[in-house]
């Protein structure tokens, strides 16, 4: 369950079930504070994808969730090789390895090739950023601490503000964008659930889990065999 | 144009979305319900949501000098701004 990968920067931290399953799948988790209110729901989704036969991966990147470094030491480019070494962790071991990424975890999700791109509610940089400083507003308090930025506890590097800002998901040929229904922004498919990464309570939605697992199972199972 | 009932509708259902509600509050929420500082569900970082899912649902740009206590106050000033950024 409890698992590491190797990244440039050192070995980090990953929940991993059905090491030896023909196709993998790894699961980037949204960022930042998202990440947190998510994490219940990217567990469940790991476990449902590993019910139906997939090896899945969730790791953590550099900074974030269980990892020791901390994140003002990190830059952006250090989680877009900490999702490639992922990637080729897990091609070492399978036929096919897809990404399923979530809201900001979209931005990562071009950083080597895959099998295929499954997205929910992608994001852009400028946009979670604003999000962030935001909440700063709302409390009152812009705060600078030295050089960093301490966005809504985030102390991040300015570089590392800067490339987040310019971050964009990539256009892929292989992808499938899925939003929630009352989300007019473009997509593939739609589906009925709840903005959980909102949520201040983490908030739980067995019925949109299982939809999410169904649609990512289902377009892992047309891109692993195409 | 749409009415300021109508956006009191919305922005119910769209607190109840972000906040995740049980129906029976998102039913008794009104004009006079305090949001900011009032609601225990409603921190900092769910203000942050909740603007962004406004923007997003209503077509607005929220702009970040209005964000203060007095436009989050109440549900009912926060459809009083929105109907203003729409009436533009």
């Amino acid at each position: 369950m409890n698992a590491t990968y190797l990244e440039p920067g050192g070995s980090e931290h990953m929940l991993s079930v059905g090491e030896d399953a023909a196709t993998q799948i790894i699961l980037l988790s949204p960022l930042f504070e998202e990440a947190n209110r998510m994490r219940k729901t990217l567990v469940d989704i790991l476990h449902g994808l590993g019910a139906l036969g997939f090896g899945v991966v969730l790791p953590d990147m550099p900074g974030m969730g269980e990892s020791v470094k901390p994140i003002v030491d990190s830059m952006f480019q250090d989680w877009q090789a900490a999702v490639r070494a992922v990637v080729d962790g897990r091609r070492a071991r399978a036929q096919a390895v897809l990404i399923a990424s979530f809201r900001g975890g979209a931005l990562l999700d071009a950083a080597a090739p895959t099998d295929g791109v499954w997205r929910l509610a992608e994001e852009t940089g400028a946009r979670l950023l604003r999000d962030l400083s935001r909440s700063i507003l709302a409390r009152g308090q812009r705060n600078r601490a030295g050089n960093d930025f301490d966005l809504a506890g985030y102390a991040l590097p300015p570089l590392f503000v800067d490339d987040l800002e310019k971050a964009l998901p990539q256009p892929l040929t292989k992808s499938r964008s899925v939003r929630l229904h009352q989300d007019t922004n473009e997509a593939d498919a739609r589906i009925q659930g709840a903005p959980l990464w909102r949520r201040a309570e983490p908030g739980e939605d067995d019925v949109l889990t299982q939809a999410i697992v169904n649609d990512i199972a289902d377009w892992a199972r047309v891109c692993a065999q195409s | 144009m749409i009415t300021s009932s109508a956006i009191e509708q919305q922005l119910g259902i769209i607190l109840a979305d972000v906040l995740g509600l049980s129906p029976a509050r998102a039913q008794s929420l009104s004009r006079a319900t305090g949001l900011f500082g009032a609601m225990p569900e409603l921190d900092s970082m769910s203000v942050a949501g909740l603007l962004t899912e406004i923007e997003d649902r209503f077509h607005i740009i929220v702009d970040d000098e209005d964000v203060n206590g007095d436009m989050l106050e109440t549900i009912g000033s926060l459809t009083h701004y929105i109907a203003a950024k729409l009436a533009r």
